[in-house]
């Protein structure tokens, strides 16, 4: 999965609205909040079956961290 | 078997809009939109976990008369104990007057807590160890969190719920003792096979820090002693990720079963966003998952109990069905055990 279209159905599951989710964002700046790590959790589930834990997402800063621990690629 | 089942929920409620008046934060409907619950059972002041535990008893009594006289073995779960010593069910016992002749004694078990009591019953009866046993969750929550914060706050609530256990060749109780009532008469559940986990490693995850010798009086002990409940709700829902799907589907295969083999799946109600990401993780029909939550909120070992009875009272278990229950949460400890209600 491309990061865009990862980005765009977290953004569309967080209810986020606009501007649309880039990797660049960071966190702190969207009010990112516990109910929006248990989205980012369940959706990484479904999608990759991928587990993370507090400290995996704690160390995230940046939209583009959250990426890697979905271990998606680049778009490029 | 499983012969019949009532339950005590206290009078007072706090709804989420008490809650978000309270912390002067969130959005009532959106909390009831997260978890499912629109407002949890709240005790009276003085009311405990033996209290509740007797109401949910004095309920069953009420559809089993008799038993009072006849129970010979009396299990109490739960993680709010009246006193750290004595154990509970013996105040129980002496509340409901019980005969000083039954084994009564405390699991301290939470959220997995129903199935491994099941289990243990139906060892105790196919043993010969135990003939009719009155099986007990209560839980006095609110105790432990009326300190903690509103995710807390929001999640936990007090209930207690009662399980009337015989051996099966002494038939259907409901025959003979009681009316048929909801939970009970004609509809017995054969307590089936079980599988069970635990993982000390996620003992900090859901405590209650300041409790017990090492809390209180140990390295551990706060500023203020005051025993408060505290949640990591990230790696509690890690957790569940990581084991609680694999372990249904391997506790199925184990049996020869499939998701489809299984009429009705009853959870451990711990938040309605935790478990519709595992019934759909687990590919499970909506019409055959629980989810009984709105009203009560998340009542620790005693949400299993009181969803199979909802269902029961619903008619959605009907004879000759099989019937999944899953626990889940402190510990971390984990179990399912299976109902055959053959009818």
């Amino acid at each position: 999965m491309l990061r865009s279209e990862f980005l765009a159905k977290l953004n569309q599951k967080l209810i986020l609205g606009e501007p649309l989710l880039q990797p660049q964002m960071v966190l702190a700046d969207l009010h990112w909040d516990s109910m929006h790590s248990l989205e980012y959790q369940s959706m990484i589930d479904e999608l990759f079956d991928i587990q993370v834990d507090s400290d995996d997402i704690g160390g995230c800063k940046t939209v583009g961290d959250l990426c890697d621990l979905a271990q998606l690629g680049t778009d490029e | 078997m499983l012969a019949a089942l009532a339950s005590y929920l206290p009078e007072g409620r706090l709804t989420n809009a008490e809650l978000v008046d309270r912390f002067g934060q969130g959005d009532a409907a959106q909390i009831s939109e997260d978890t499912g619950i629109d407002s949890r059972c709240i005790a009276a002041d003085g009311e405990f976990t033996s209290d509740m535990a007797a109401r949910a008893a004095e309920a069953l009594f009420a559809q089993r008369p008799s038993y009072r006289e006849l129970i010979d073995t009396l299990i109490l779960v739960t993680v709010t104990p009246d006193f750290a010593m004595p154990a509970t069910a013996p105040l129980v016992q002496h509340a409901l007057g019980l005969g000083k002749d039954i084994a009564a004694y405390d699991i301290s078990l939470g959220c997995s807590g129903y199935p491994y009591a099941l289990h243990q019953v139906a060892a105790l009866i196919e043993s010969g160890r135990a003939r009719k046993v009155l099986l007990i969750t209560a839980d006095r929550m609110t105790v432990y969190t009326s300190h903690a914060g509103q995710d807390i706050q929001t999640l936990f609530g007090d209930a207690a719920t009662a399980s009337l256990i015989v051996a099966s060749d002494l038939g259907d109780p409901g025959e003979h003792d009681g009316p048929d009532v909801p939970g009970g008469g004609a509809l017995g559940g054969v307590i089936g096979e079980g599988r069970f986990g635990s993982d000390g490693s996620g003992a900090d995850r859901l405590w209650v820090p300041t409790s017990g010798t090492r809390g209180f009086a140990g390295q551990l002990t706060r500023e203020v002693p005051s025993p408060t409940l505290e949640m990591n709700g990230i790696d509690v829902f890690a957790f569940t990720l990581r084991v609680v799907g694999k372990h249904v589907q391997q506790f199925l295969e184990s049996q020869g079963l499939a998701v489809d083999d299984i009429d009705l799946f009853v959870f451990h109600q711990a938040n309605r966003f935790m478990i519709e990401h595992l019934r759909r993780r687990l590919k499970i029909d909506e019409e055959r998952f629980a989810v009984h939550i709105a009203k009560v909120g998340n009542t620790v070992s005693s949400t299993i109990p009181l969803a199979l009875e909802q269902a029961l009272a619903d008619g959605a278990v009907k004879a000759g069905q099989r019937v999944l229950l899953v626990g889940f949460g402190v510990g971390y400890s984990w179990g399912s055990v299976l109902l055959d209600y053959s009818g």
